[in-house]
């Protein structure tokens, strides 16, 4: 449902100085910028369609990060998960809040050019109170929203240009995701695995917010795949999409992670649940299924797949595979090709300390279980990774340079699940998991560490560095041709600098709370610039918690989200 | 929900009508009776004797015959404890032992759905918040920080009455 502005009435917008600047200086998003951004810019979630998270600016390098300072900083005043990368064109900064506030910012100089403030309905469940950034195209803004609306908005003014209901906030829809902007339309994906949703990819037109197309993750009976769920458990399987996909222009295929099928024990729709826990390839153009592999069949973890897969051409056995890395939250770190109709397999190797999967089909990638490993409705099992996985939503980047992937994982924690009855009801938690008797549980090399930053390479399969951390880990990554490495993540509230080929630490600064924002690199006037949202919340918050249940000693980690911006002196 | 097999026709259904105004959307009101919010009695008057130990969830049915089931912010949970147990708090809001707690989490507005009976806690199972009913549904362990609503009922003629407001602001406090 498109709603035209005017009778909308939702928006609280503060409007303020510095704007003849600022609308002056903003240079329109084309399709070609997007495909070939500008080294100074950050145009969307991880800057290239690839998902690489990486920028070529190298003023800022192993040589001289020891220098780098914060510059400014903007207090957003809101708590909860701030995890939004800085979006910039030009002299424009976006940054996005909990609880859906847009912010837009003179890159350079931090000053606030204007607010956009969603009035959210009070009775909607914000289960995860978090939002992952904006896309740009034209002059347009975009926003998902926690009630399930995307937003357009004038980047120059914060003016509200058209607005479409995407799904029914009541019936547990929701969208924490950054849009993928691609070929004029504007990608989106929904959240409530936990709720009974079923799940989507939808396209709207970019101009007008029409819907061009919408794609279940689930099929209906009769489609491909139906015959993986029972009855009519397809109706409400969960199976969201809660992370922006990657996208090939040269094939126009768009590449999603999905996430957990609904309710959270497998034994409740016995079958594989196609296209749950899998990568989709979705054409841009139509919506239409170009392929898929499914990473782990019939989940019974939690271990949601939404992370897009990064699209690396990798060399295998003397040959160049124009592939697909993804590092799972099941803990395997896999190795796919992107084909013209399917997706095939490479390989697979866990990274973390996995004890599920006995053995990966090495022509399809199929794994088996170890069933003792695999909760279900009144059986509990102890199995590692935990729900929170081996590496959860935190995006992983690759350096060109490098050759690296850098995984921002989690190891030593495992959990005991046991699953209860749950009848859908509309809108309500349909997990189905006994959290009275559920719980982590940790290794004894838990007592060393938990956290860890890896370091991949692709060509060779091979770990080649990793930097552990007593905390668990939460932090995106960066990657820049500086030869450097940028992540947060833990709850000791520091943001680092690595040395990208050897892991060693060259930089690090304490923030106001822990960093679980996307940072990005940008370049003003000449000058480069590292940002980052610093602000503890959400799951990482979360399992802080489940964590000091089990008695493990964490420092107190303050609320409040903090824009950081760092260069030289 | 079974709301349409008691709805009478077209009430506060019409036009013009902000979204959240709309009547089933509504928190309970002074005078709504207490209804069954789910499964094969949905939408039929629950009686006291009906409380049991077992937490029943409910809506209110307004005397148009609307059933307030359109927001989480409607739907309380029903529990009978032992009266003399009762903080001086909780008493005013309580109708002799069944207590009308609301369902909507303080945290980030979850249905609190677990129910421990032993030890009269309600409990989240988002994120794993706990509630003691008898102290004014105060929190016991977080991560909510503000107790839940209760609303103030009355028995009467076999049903039990909304007799007054919520204790306090329902779900999680709004941002700016």
């Amino acid at each position: 449902m498109k709603q035209p502005v005017g009778v909308v009435g939702f928006c609280s917008l503060l409007l303020l100085a510095a704007l003849p600047a600022f609308t002056a200086q903003y240079e329109s998003v084309t399709d070609a910028r997007l495909n070939n951004p500008e080294p100074e810019n950050w145009l969307m979630y991880r800057r290239t369609y690839d998902s690489h998270g990486y920028s070529p600016l190298d003023e800022i390098n192993t040589g001289n990060v020891h220098r780098l300072k914060p510059l400014w900083s903007f207090s957003t005043g809101l708590r909860e998960g701030h995890q939004a990368p800085p979006i910039v064109n030009g002299t424009s900064m976006f940054i996005t809040t909990p609880h859906n506030h847009l912010l837009a910012l003179d890159a350079a100089s931090g000053n606030l050019i204007w607010r956009y403030i969603r009035e959210l309905p009070e009775d909607q469940v914000q289960m995860h109170p978090t939002n992952r950034g904006v896309g740009l195209y034209g002059d347009l803004v975009f926003m998902a929203t926690a009630d399930c609306y995307v937003v357009a908005l004038d980047a120059r003014t914060g003016e509200v240009v058209w607005e479409t209901e995407v799904e029914d906030y009541a019936a547990g829809y929701y969208m924490t995701l950054a849009p993928l902007v691609a070929d004029g339309k504007v990608l989106v994906g929904v959240s409530g695995g936990e709720f009974g949703i079923r799940g989507f990819v939808t396209a709207l037109d970019a101009g007008s917010g029409e819907t061009v197309w919408k794609t279940y993750t689930i099929p209906a009976p009769g489609e491909p795949g139906s015959d993986s769920w029972p009855g009519d458990s397809w109706k409400t399987g969960g199976v969201p999409v809660w992370i922006t996909g990657s996208f090939d222009t040269e094939t126009g295929l768009s590449y999603w992670g999905t996430g957990n099928g609904g309710p959270w024990m497998g034994d409740t729709r016995d079958g594989d649940n196609l296209y749950a826990t899998s990568v989709i390839a979705l054409d841009v153009a139509t919506g239409a299924l170009r392929g898929y592999h499914q990473y782990h069949w019939n989940d019974s973890w939690d271990w949601d797949e939404v992370s897009a897969p990064l699209l690396i051409n990798f060399r295998r056995g003397g040959r160049s595979v124009r592939g697909l890395v993804h590092p799972g939250r099941n803990g395997y770190l896999w190795f796919l090709e992107r084909l013209d109709e399917s997706i095939g397999f490479v390989d697979a190797q866990p990274y973390v300390k996995q004890d599920v999967f006995t053995s990966i089909d090495p022509d399809t990638g199929r794994p088996t279980y170890d069933m003792t490993k695999k909760p279900g409705t009144g059986k509990g099992a102890l199995f590692c990774p935990s729900h929170w996985g081996g590496k959860d939503w935190p995006p992983a980047a690759f350096s060109p340079r490098t050759r690296l992937l850098y995984i921002p994982a989690n190891d030593n924690v495992c959990a005991y699940m046991i699953g209860e009855e749950v009848a859908y009801r509309k809108g309500r938690e349909f997990m189905g998991t006994d959290w009275q008797k559920s719980t982590l549980v940790l290794t004894e090399e838990a007592r060393d560490y938990i956290g860890e930053l890896q370091a991949w390479n692709v060509d060779t399969g091979e770990k080649v560095w990793s930097k552990t951390f007593m905390s668990q880990n939460w932090g995106p990554v960066l990657a820049t041709a500086g030869d450097l490495v940028f992540m947060g993540g833990t709850n000791d509230r520091y943001f680092r600098a690595f040395h990208a080929e050897t892991g060693l630490l060259l930089w690090q600064q304490r923030t106001n709370s822990g960093v679980i924002g996307v940072p990005t690199t940008y370049e003003v006037g000449g000058k480069q610039y590292i940002a980052v949202l610093s602000g503890w919340g959400v799951d990482a918050e979360r399992e802080q918690a489940s964590l000091a249940a089990l008695g493990r000693k964490s420092p107190v980690v303050p609320q409040g989200g903090v824009l950081w911006v760092f260069g030289l002196e | 929900m079974n709301r349409r097999e008691i709805v009478t026709v077209g009430v506060a259904l019409g036009a013009g009508l902000a979204h959240g105004a709309r009547s089933e959307r509504m928190k309970p009101q002074i005078g709504d009776v207490l209804v069954h919010a789910f499964g094969d009695r949905a939408g039929s008057v629950i009686s006291p004797t009906d409380v049991g130990r077992e937490r029943i969830f409910a809506f209110a049915l307004a005397p148009d015959g609307v059933v307030r089931d359109g927001s989480l912010h409607g739907q309380l949970s029903l529990l009978r404890v032992d009266e003399a147990l009762m903080s001086a708090k909780t008493r005013p809001y309580a109708a002799g032992p069944i207590l009308a707690v609301s369902a909507a989490c303080t945290h980030t507005g979850c249905e609190v759905s677990g129910w421990q009976r032993d030890n009269n806690e309600l409990i989240c199972p988002c994120h794993g918040s706990r509630f003691a009913v008898l102290d004014a549904a105060r929190v016991v362990l977080g991560p909510a920080t503000k107790p839940l609503a209760l609303l103030h009922i009355e028995l009467g003629d076999g049903v039990i009455r909304v007799a007054g407001k919520f204790s306090r602001r329902v779900g999680p406090a709004p941002t700016y």
